[in-house]
Order: C-alpha cells, then structure tokens, then sequence
C-alpha cells in the first residue's frame, strides 16, 4: 500500500541495502571490538603462585599438573583436533548419523573456536581439578602444618585469579545482553513495520493495482490527496467489494504517467507506492 | 567457515533497495517465475469481471492475495536470516550451533528456485552439496531454527551465585543445584544451545568427545548416542551431569566428580608404590 508507515521504502531500510550505514556501525564496533580482545586476553597471575612450602623441601610430583598452563592449553588444543579427527574417521567408516549430526554441530563450532584457543573458566576448572588430586597425594607425605599455610595462599591467590575472571565474564555478558537488547529492538521495530506493511492486497508489490474507470462502477468523489489526486470510493465491475483509491486517467490528465501502467489486459494499473493515495478495502 | 563469509558478504552487498518487492529480492531467475504466475492470474481476473462472472473474479483475486501474503512472508523470512546471522546491530550470530542452516544459507543467498505447487503454495528448494534436491514449504524453512537466548546468562548466574557463597560462607548452597540445572535446560528447548553453543567459555560437545575418545572409538559410546538430540534431558543425563558439576565445582574447588575421584585414587596408588619401592 502506499501508506508511507507501511511503505515498501521502509521495509528493508534495517538491512537490505544499508551496506554503507553498516559499515559505518562496524568501523565504530571495531575499535569497541579490539578493546574488547584486548580485555578478553588480560589475565590475572596467582600473587602467591611462587610461595614455597618453608618446612619441607619435598617436590611436588604433580607442579607439572597444576602450574604449567601453556603445556595445558597446546594439549586441549591437540585434543581438540584429535576429537576432529576422531570424528572424520568415524564418519567416514561408519557413515552413522550420530556421528554425522555430532561433526555438523562441532564443524560449526570450527569457526568459532579458532577466535579464542583457551577457555578460562574451563582451564581453572581444570587447574582445581589437578590441584585436588595433588592434594590426596601431597597430604601423605608432606609437613601439614607448612604445607597447609602454603595452600591456604595458594587457594586464596587462585580465588582471587577466579574472582577476576568471574567478574571479567559478568561484565562480558552485561556487554553482550546490551548489544543483544539492542538488536532485539531493532528486529521489533522491523516487525512492526512488516505489521503495518502487510495488507494482503494486490499492490503489495507485486504489480500495480487496476486502477482503470473502465473496470469500476459507483465511483463517489469523497476527498483530494495533499498532492491534488483525487480520491474515490468505488466498487470492480462484477463484484461488490467497496475501495477507496484513485482513477489511473485522472492521473494521467494529470501529469503523473510515471506511478501509471498498462497491465498485459490493456487495462491501465496505478503503483500507489509512488503515490501519498492509499488504496483501501471498505467494510461492505 | 567459508560459507559465513560468503552469506555475510552478500548481505553486505545485496543487490536490494528499500522498494524492493517480494517477488524480486530471491533472484531474477524467481522474479521471472513470479511474474508470469501474477500476471496469468491478473489476466483471467479481468476476463472474469469484463464478463461478469463474480465467483471466478473473486477466486482469482484470492489467489492473488494469497500469493502476495506468502511471499512477503518469504520477505520477512529472509529479513530475520539476515539479522540473525550477523547482519543485525553489533553483529553477532545468533544462530545456535545446533541449527543445520544448510537449506537457508543456499535459498536466502539467491542459490535456491520457487516454484508452485497446484495450490499455488510456493515450493522452496536447492540442489545440496551432494546433488541432491532438497525442497520445503515456506512454514517449514524455520522450523529447525535454534536461536541462541540467555542460556549462557543464566548460567553464569548460578555459577557466580555458587562462587560468591564459596567465598562468603560456611553454609551449603542455598539453592538446589541439581533442580535449577535441570529447570535451565529444560526451558524453552535450551538444552540445543547448552549442547552445542559456548557457556562460559566452554562447548560441552568438545568436552565431551574429548573425554570419551577411547570409548566413543572402541564403540563403547554407541552411534546413536552421539547425535546431538540424544542428549535431549528429558531422556539423557549427560548434560545434566556436565553443568551441574560445573556448577558444583564453582562452589567448591575441591568437588571431584566419580571419574575424577577414580582418577585421583589411580594416582595416589600408583605414587604409593613408588614411594614403597624406593
């Protein structure tokens, strides 16, 4: 309809097409977006990580386990792509579709994953995990009293560590609840021009709506557009169904041949789009 | 991946005004299609008034109507794609992992034909990767959507909740870990993304694969236990185990799962023997 709330002009203004708008919004996300990575990649050392236990020189057969972070992280990375591999060579032996819909999910993570090699929250879990089981073992043959002190720091550095990133996170996510909140309300307001704009009627788009005398009947003069078209009620030959709309010859005599067309009938047709004229169903 | 950046390319680049109609934003090879439906229907609809003949008038003006509604369905279709694979503000894809957008990626990049069927319902479809061709109705190009919600805020919620009373308390969580997990992932079809999206920085899938390497090869782990629906809750425990004991190890580090207090037991055996030894 040409209604300018639901004209076709506003219907794709949020996407289709915008490229350069779009741009303009990712070259000022970007810097956001470094900063960002520069935030994600910020990390905070355990202050007591190097504090020695000094009542016993015993050596802590797990420090590989718990300290060493970069031996870590290229070992999830390994396993990460043996789970890849893995899942090839099933799918290709197998052919099952477990497998087959498991490597969809996971090839879809692919892209993902490569943005950000260690997960932090996971490799602290996974620092507990080994700091638990070191102390099973270290409780049997080290001092507990030095050797509890020694923890109690160690624990408190890595809660600390913990805490950061915890809040690290939170603030992420309050960032990406925004961002979300954001887009949410520009798909709203999409939507409600979508509403405004779905009227059913053939010149929704498709083509132009007849808008002929010839093929009309009972046409009444009931106003003038703030263009100076006149404005008609009137019924299709044949059918009694009232609308409200223009004469495609007024707008001919007119001067306005452009928003005129003839249809494949001979019949001339009026793109209303083009026009501040509204073509509208009366209640019958 | 590859595809991600042809699809966001193109809707970069979209060939589309903001006048555009229906019946053009899927490629002209679909215009032309459209076009001759329309305009065949136009036709018999004035041969049907110029002779008067009111029920068949109204029939073709139905089918008019009805074409146009769903096409602009299409439109609007093709709109929350877009805005849902990154096209939208900030541009992020909101697209859970656990969607197959094979069919819309191919249709909503002009790669896909409408035709009609005798109802003149439009038929949607693409030639696949493998030849084949895989055709939908419109009702049906989202029905397999997921899009990503809060999942991953309400986790970490719960998790923050849990680590705050670790740090601040003696008292046991005041809140039932196993009941609230089940409740996150049972609402609303979470579970998909909880399946396959990131939370709090990990992917449960990778997790889990990783962690049943062995088994998944020995076929230990069944084929049919590794499709992605499997591990549904309201049938599987699987992801119910995983967040509530991440949730559990958040409330207390020293939290050991049976697996890991197995684990554990190995090592401590295994270092006692050692230490008998020498």
């Amino acid at each position: 309809m040409a209604n300018k709330n639901s004209s076709p002009a506003k219907f794709l203004s949020a996407l289709f097409g915008g490229a350069g708008r779009r741009r303009e919004q990712r070259a000022a996300n970007e810097d956001f977006g470094n900063q960002m990575d520069a935030w994600e990649d910020t990390k905070m050392k355990n202050p007591y990580a190097g504090v020695k236990n000094p009542y016993a020189n015993m050596e802590n057969v797990y420090e590989d386990q718990t300290v060493d972070l970069k031996a870590a992280e290229f070992a999830k990375e390994q396993s990460q792509q043996s789970a890849a591999n893995i899942m090839q060579n099933l799918k290709g032996a197998a052919g099952g579709s477990g497998v087959a819909g498991l490597a969809q999910v996971l090839a879809n993570q692919g892209a993902q994953q490569a943005k950000g090699a260690a997960a932090d929250i996971g490799r602290q879990e996974k620092a507990n995990q080994a700091r638990a089981m070191g102390e099973s073992s270290r409780l049997q043959t080290m001092d507990r009293e030095g050797e509890q002190k020694r923890d109690m720091l160690v624990r408190e550095g890595d809660r600390m560590t913990e805490q950061f990133d915890l809040d690290k996170q939170s603030k992420m996510l309050d960032i990406s609840q925004q961002r979300k909140m954001a887009s949410d309300q520009a798909i709203d307001n999409a939507n409600a021009q979508m509403d405004q704009f779905v009227t059913g009627a053939v010149t929704s788009g498709l083509g132009a709506a007849m808008s002929d005398i010839r093929l009309k009947e009972n046409i009444n003069k009931t106003g003038i557009s703030k263009s100076g078209i006149p404005i008609y009620t009137f019924n299709y030959r044949g059918d009694d169904q009232v609308w409200s709309g223009t004469m495609a010859q007024d707008l001919l005599s007119m001067g306005r041949g452009d928003a005129v067309t003839t249809t494949s009938s001979g019949y001339y047709g009026v793109y209303y789009s083009m026009l501040d004229v509204d073509m509208v169903e009366k209640n019958k | 991946m590859a595809e991600d950046k042809h699809v966001k390319k193109y809707f970069e680049n979209i060939p589309y005004g903001n006048d555009s109609k229906s019946s053009e934003i899927h490629g002209k090879h679909n215009q032309v299609v459209i076009n001759k439906f329309v305009s065949s229907l136009v036709r018999k609809y004035d041969e049907a008034v110029l002779n008067k003949d009111k029920q068949m008038a109204g029939h073709f003006k139905d089918a008019i109507k009805k074409m146009s509604s769903q096409l602009d369905n299409l439109k609007n279709i093709k709109e929350e794609f877009a805005v849902n694979y990154g096209g939208g503000v900030g541009g992020k894809k909101l697209f859970s992992n656990y969607t197959d957008l094979s069919f819309s990626r191919a249709f909503f990049t002009e790669q896909g034909d409408i035709g009609f069927d005798k109802d003149l319902n439009p038929v949607l479809s693409i030639v696949g990767e493998g030849g084949e061709v895989v055709a939908k109705r419109i009702e049906d190009v989202t029905q397999d959507w997921v899009v990503k919600g809060t999942e991953e805020a309400n986790f970490m919620k719960m998790q923050q909740d849990a680590q705050k009373q670790s740090n601040s308390s003696d008292q046991p969580l005041d809140f039932d870990v196993d009941w609230h997990t089940d409740t996150m992932l049972s609402n609303e079809d979470a579970w998909k993304s909880f399946v396959s999206d990131k939370i709090g920085g990990r992917y449960f899938l990778n997790d889990y694969v990783e962690e049943n390497a062995e088994a998944i090869q020995s076929g230990q782990i069944t084929d049919d236990m590794l499709h992605p629906d499997s591990f549904n809750p309201a049938f599987d425990n699987r992801l119910h185990s995983h967040y509530a004991n991440r949730l559990k190890k958040s409330f207390d580090p020293d939290f050991q799962t049976e697996s890991e207090a197995r684990k554990a037991d190995g090592l401590i055996a295994k270092n006692n023997k050692e230490n008998n030894q020498a």
